[in-house]
């Protein structure tokens, strides 16, 4: 568990929020702060903070090249920052990333490797093994089971996972994900390829999830964000939040430089306080090289639904 | 057919010929490990430069009078910690570096084997295997890479499995990815100096992959694969080594031919399977 250094102060946050989801521990599960990060000559994430509470569910949206994937990253330590820092329950995203559940993009995977599910799911409790072997526990298998049936696939367990769907295949990654206990959950574009009635299931499963632990989402699908969303970020590049569930007018047209069609459909929850407010909001000054192609703005906009590609 | 068989049977009498199949068994014994992770990683362009960077070790070898493959082992293995270190920062390159490496390797060898005096002796047996002439010596070598490689397979085998399925996932668990990834490299080189023996460097990819590409049609689990492409691999070996001795034809060639053909078959008969 907690390594040494400020273990006690990690210690209480934990107790705090266990007993009681308001009372907010004193050290955020995540601090960002003044992240800047370049990449080929492009800034990608410029000067953005964030505090995310234990316990809270955060969406950050924004268009597709707006520095989402960047971000999460950088709290996960894959990606170093080249100002402006990350912590995790106060602490480096090395010494503490195991207390991290992350979900990376669906299409990242090669889902063609020969492995079982349930070996697959396994791997996600590496970051607790020590040792140069890193053998498995009978308390990690009980683990894996147990995330497992968390996500209905329990009976699957035996079977490669190339021969599951879609849908089974996500949800076998997220089994990975939580098969560690992990205090905040990272979600990366969760419903892209997911086709709806699966959609639905996930929904469910993110609001179980949420109950557990704090959960981090980011996506360019509006539509994909539940009522159960504490607070909502707009990111693109830069990041701006009013700490709420709410997008603003400002909010949207700071991360889109445009005014963006918000209808949600079906599942989603309307995120926008009110709609004909946006439409009469004048134009921003559109900052150089930061134009979207109109098919960011359908899909922020998620005139479709279901996030399919 | 009488005379072929008596004739297969008084060859085991022969010191070189069970040197070739034992040099049989163990190099695909390798293959077997290294191959399943070569196909499943997509490594293989990365190993084909890896195994013609060798050459330029023969030529080395050749140039300053020391052994050979002691110069395919120090440019292969030399090779893979290049490629692991470069890996990130030359990033949507690595395609191009792998091709420069491949084709520099094989320059410096020919040019080195020009510049050599005199003769260079079993040249072609570098390039194209000769499986019938491994000496006892080599044997020994050849069983004692095999050992590390199993050795270290095993002890590493959780981590190799969740840094070739998500390196970054795997990193998210603490796992020095970088530095396993540059294992398996090496182990890879290694295994290439000993295909050089069987195949010779222009064929090893191919020992190096068929087998592991045949059993991955067939099983979903990499353990099983490791198990079913060293079958396979030695059933190639020792076929190859029969039929070149009977047909008295170039024993790499041979080896390879039946590899490709049994890959074929396999793949035609998972389609046919499938209808």
């Amino acid at each position: 568990m907690p390594q040494e250094k400020s273990g006690t102060e990690y210690d209480d946050a934990a107790r705090n929020s266990r007993q009681s989801r308001q009372n907010i521990a004193s050290v955020p599960a995540i601090e960002i702060k003044d992240l800047t990060i370049h990449r080929e000559g492009q800034t990608v994430l410029d000067k953005v903070s964030l505090k995310i509470e234990e316990g809270q569910s955060y969406a950050i949206i924004g268009p597709n090249g707006g520095g989402k994937t960047t971000l999460l990253k950088s709290i996960l330590g894959l990606i170093k920052p080249d100002s402006g820092f990350v912590k995790i329950y106060g602490e480096s995203p090395a010494v503490n990333r195991y207390m991290l559940g992350y979900v990376p993009q669906f299409h990242t995977f090669d889902f063609s490797y020969p492995i079982s599910v349930r070996d697959m799911v396994l791997t996600g409790r590496l970051g607790h093994i020590k040792g140069i072997r890193r053998r498995y526990s009978d308390e990690d298998r009980r683990c894996a089971e147990e995330a497992m049936k968390t996500l209905g696939i329990l009976h699957l367990a035996d079977r490669t996972l190339s021969d599951l769907s879609g849908g089974e295949q996500q949800r076998a990654i997220i089994a990975r994900a939580i098969v560690g206990n992990p205090k905040v959950l990272l979600l990366d574009e969760p419903t892209v390829y997911v086709d709806s009635p699966t959609e639905e299931k996930f929904h469910d499963i993110l609001v179980e999830l949420h109950k557990k632990m704090t959960v981090i989402m980011v996506t360019h699908d509006i539509g994909v964000i539940s009522s159960g969303v504490d607070v909502i970020a707009c990111l693109n590049v830069k990041m701006f939040t009013h700490y709420s569930a709410e997008i603003t007018s400002d909010m949207i047209l700071n991360t889109y430089k445009c005014p963006v069609d918000l209808i949600a459909h079906g599942l989603a929850h309307r995120v926008l306080h009110d709609h004909s407010a946006l439409e009469s909001v004048p134009e921003h000054e559109h900052e150089e090289d930061t134009e979207i192609s109109d098919r960011d703005k359908i899909r922020c906009g998620c005139t479709e639904h279901g996030g399919g590609q | 057919m009488i005379d072929v068989i008596a004739e297969l049977i008084s060859a085991f009498g022969y010191e070189f010929f069970r040197n070739a199949l034992l040099a049989g068994i163990l190099a695909s014994t390798a293959c077997g490990i290294i191959g399943s992770f070569v196909v499943i990683k997509r490594m293989v362009s990365l190993t084909g430069g890896i195994s013609h960077a060798a050459f330029g070790g023969v030529g080395l070898g050749y140039f300053l009078g020391f052994s050979p493959i002691l110069g395919a082992t120090v440019f292969c293995v030399a090779t893979a910690a290049i490629i692991a270190k470069l890996r990130h920062i030359a990033h949507q390159h690595l395609d191009t570096l792998v091709g420069a490496i491949w084709a520099a390797g094989m320059a410096i060898g020919i040019l080195l084997v020009y510049l050599t005096p005199g003769f260079a002796p079993d040249l072609y047996g570098y390039l194209f295997g000769n499986i019938l002439l491994v000496p006892s010596s080599e044997i020994f070598f050849m069983g004692a890479l095999l050992a590390a490689i199993i050795a270290i397979t095993a002890i590493f085998y959780n981590q190799l499995l969740a840094v070739t399925f998500d390196e970054e996932y795997a990193t998210v668990m603490n796992i020095a990815s970088d530095k396993i990834i540059a294992l398996l490299l090496i182990m890879t080189a290694v295994t290439i100096v000993m295909l050089i023996q069987v195949v010779g460097i222009i064929l090893t990819i191919a020992l190096l992959t068929l087998p592991a590409a045949i059993a991955r049609e067939f099983t979903g689990r990499l353990d099983r694969m490791f198990y079913l492409s060293t079958i396979l691999g030695i059933a190639f070996t020792t076929c190859g080594i029969f039929l070149s001795y009977t047909l008295d034809v170039p024993s790499g060639a041979t080896i390879i031919l039946i590899g490709a053909a049994a890959y074929i078959i396999a793949l035609c008969a998972k389609t046919f399977c499938r209808r």
